[in-house]
């Protein structure tokens, strides 16, 4: 299944989105890089429709001055999903998009159904982890296995104006503090996803985030860094797919009964 | 009668009522439960010397429920620091963990102890499933796989190879077999109608607990001994072993108080997590295959839960009272049930050491010289 580009016209302007697939609607949120349609997101096409909105300024899209912090472009999405994804809905995010996942469902709490938070940002405790700012070493960070990526590279300019963007809306916030403060209220059900090789997302950043989050749990990705979805494919989607047909039933091995 | 000290190994200072299970150990202090660990096996050790004739404990994992993940572990110490006492082990849950190995760990332990094993190979409780990731709807039939396994890995001197359903091994032969022959006494649950057959098929001694009314137990005892007719032996008392938390004071009235505090810790705190889990595997999984064996689970554990301890023992679910109290109530299981043997949890949730030290003393002193020869 593929992805086509559609532009929606919303109240604080343009917003440009990937779509793609049928079925029971999932809200893919990128992370600072960007949308990747990688081996995991388009494989969920197969059983769901999944919208992957373009925050305004990444991948070449006009940036929206309007759009200052990461709950200005939280509320430009919630506005998005409301009009064209549905009522409830499940939501993946991707680091950066996690982090506007968990914001948006803090604010809009019948609105999200299953809830994926794959490396989420946003909770640097101690100022650990981060992107470093050698590219060499930012691309080790992000990539245990680099020759596994299948997305269309990006140009320079691209690259480069999306960093801009992330560093504008993220405002150099180490911790969330005002969305930690909302964890507890988060009614969605929850799976945190974390890459064993990850040194952007801080282990901390998981295990606060399970703590406070009522009904969440917590699964590592073995042999991943940043990018799980590029580093282990087959793992991330066994998990997603997993999660958003049964929920926190998932831990449960069904065995032969599953086949 | 045979009395089994059976331990669970709670760890009693959770001081939050925790939501979820698996539990959280965030703020909990392992140094406390090493501490813990030499106060339990302590008391383990030394209940051979007032008047126990085993001395056991169990698995569970990932909560505060009990501390013991691998009981082999705690077998092993045991081991060495008893010298007359069986080593019960209550069990292995066989359907979560290699059978090899829990033939080889037991086999160890007999030898170690001089061939005083007693071999609980048990289904578990279904939440347990999730813990090792296996489908709970396979559980009875890699119960009875393994136990067959293990059993031939125990009295086989050839080498073998196994090609099961859920296991397959190439070339078998364990080192040490174990010193009793032909194997170790095996012991299984049999509350059900579902488990006694494969018990009595087995000749395992057949346990039962959560007793809601000793009618019931009757009922479900009186049903193993028919179908073990039918497998071409007759049960006697010693093949029959119920489980019991008990609580033994100087006095009435305070055994009551001490259990009655025990056992709201022992529900609200180390049990509460559970259910939700458990409810997922009995929704989710063919773990019982009559749904209606599911329902009475749960039933029994809400029925025991909103029991208060005198109506519990009037029921026959717990023993707890004075010495001669306590006498009449185990005079009266053994009479009603034909039971021959008993396991008793002491520590039950965090019931203090110095009550379970104190009952240990009168159950030596004013209980077991009046309840041995039943």
């Amino acid at each position: 299944m593929t992805f086509e580009i559609k532009t929606a016209e919303l109240s604080g302007g343009k917003l440009a989105y990937h779509v793609g697939g049928a079925g029971t609607p999932v809200l893919y949120l990128h992370a600072a890089g960007g949308v990747m349609l990688t081996e995991p997101l388009k494989a969920l096409t197969r059983n769901h429709t999944v919208y992957a909105p373009i925050c305004p300024g990444f991948d070449g899209t006009e940036g929206n001055e309007g759009l200052k912090t990461v709950r200005d472009w939280v509320a430009m999405v919630a506005e998005f999903a409301q009009k064209l994804v549905g009522e409830r809905f499940d939501v993946i995010g991707s680091s950066f998009g996690s982090w506007t996942a968990l914001w948006l469902a803090a604010e809009n709490p019948k609105m999200v159904d299953h809830l994926i938070l794959g490396v989420p940002a946003g909770f640097r405790f101690g100022g650990k982890g981060g992107l470093p700012a050698d590219p060499e070493a930012r691309f080790k960070a992000l990539y245990a296995y680099p020759q596994k990526i299948t997305s269309t590279p990006k140009t320079p300019e691209v690259m480069a104006n999306n960093g801009k963007t992330y560093e504008r809306l993220a405002n150099n916030v180490q911790v969330d503090e005002a969305l930690s403060a909302r964890l507890p209220s988060i009614e969605a059900v929850t799976l945190i996803l974390l890459g064993t090789e990850d040194k952007v997302v801080p282990a901390e950043a998981g295990a606060h985030l399970k703590r406070h989050i009522p009904t969440s749990q917590r699964a590592f990705i073995f042999d991943a860094a940043h990018s799980i979805e590029v580093d282990q494919p087959e793992r991330t989607l066994r998990l997603w797919t997993a999660f958003l047909k049964r929920g926190p039933g998932y831990v449960l091995n069904q065995g032969q009964e599953a086949a | 009668m045979k009395f089994n000290f059976f331990h669970l190994m709670p760890y009693p200072d959770y001081d939050k009522l925790p939501h979820e299970w698996p539990v959280s150990t965030h703020g909990i202090d392992s140094r406390r439960i090493q501490a813990l660990y030499n106060e339990y096996v302590d008391e383990m050790a030394d209940a051979e010397n007032y008047g126990f004739d085993w001395v056991g404990c169990n698995e569970h994992h990932y909560s505060p429920y009990g501390l013991m993940a691998n009981p082999n572990l705690i077998a092993g110490a045991l081991a060495r620091q008893t010298k007359k006492a069986n080593i019960a082990i209550v069990g292995n849950l066989l359907p979560l963990l290699n059978p090899i190995r829990v033939a080889e760990e037991y086999a160890m332990i007999d030898v170690m102890s001089g061939g005083r094993l007693v071999a609980g190979f048990l289904r578990g409780i279904p939440h347990e499933y999730i813990a090792y990731n296996i489908p709970p709807s396979e559980s009875r039939s890699r119960l009875r796989e393994a136990t067959e396994l293990i059993i031939k890995a125990w009295t086989e001197d050839e080498p073998f190879g196994w090609e099961g359903e859920h296991y397959q091994f190439p070339a078998v032969s364990i080192w040490p077999k174990p010193i009793q022959k032909p194997h170790p006494r095996i012991l299984m649950s049999a509350s059900n109608e579902e488990s006694a057959e494969f018990v009595a098929k087995m000749r395992a001694i057949m346990g039962i607990t959560l007793i809601q009314d000793l009618g019931a137990a009757r009922k479900a005892i009186e049903h193993f001994k028919n179908v073990a007719r039918g497998y071409g032996w007759e049960p006697t008392p010693d093949d029959i072993l119920v489980g019991q938390q008990i609580c033994i004071a100087d006095t009435d009235e305070e055994a009551r108080e001490h259990m009655a505090a025990a056992q709201t810790y022992f529900h609200q705190t180390l049990m509460r997590p559970q259910r939700s889990a458990q409810q997922l595997v009995l929704q989710q999984s063919r773990y019982y295959t009559g749904s209606d064996v599911g329902e009475n689970f749960q039933k029994r554990l809400a029925t025991l839960r909103n029991r208060t301890v005198d109506e519990q023992i009037e029921a026959g679910s717990i023993i707890c009272g004075s010495p001669e109290s306590v006498v009449k109530q185990i005079t009266r299981l053994n009479q009603e049930l034909g039971c021959g043997l008993l396991n008793l949890t002491i520590k039950v949730g965090n019931m203090p050491g110095s009550v379970v030290r104190r009952g240990m003393e009168l159950f030596r002193d004013r209980v077991a010289p009046h309840v041995a020869g039943l």
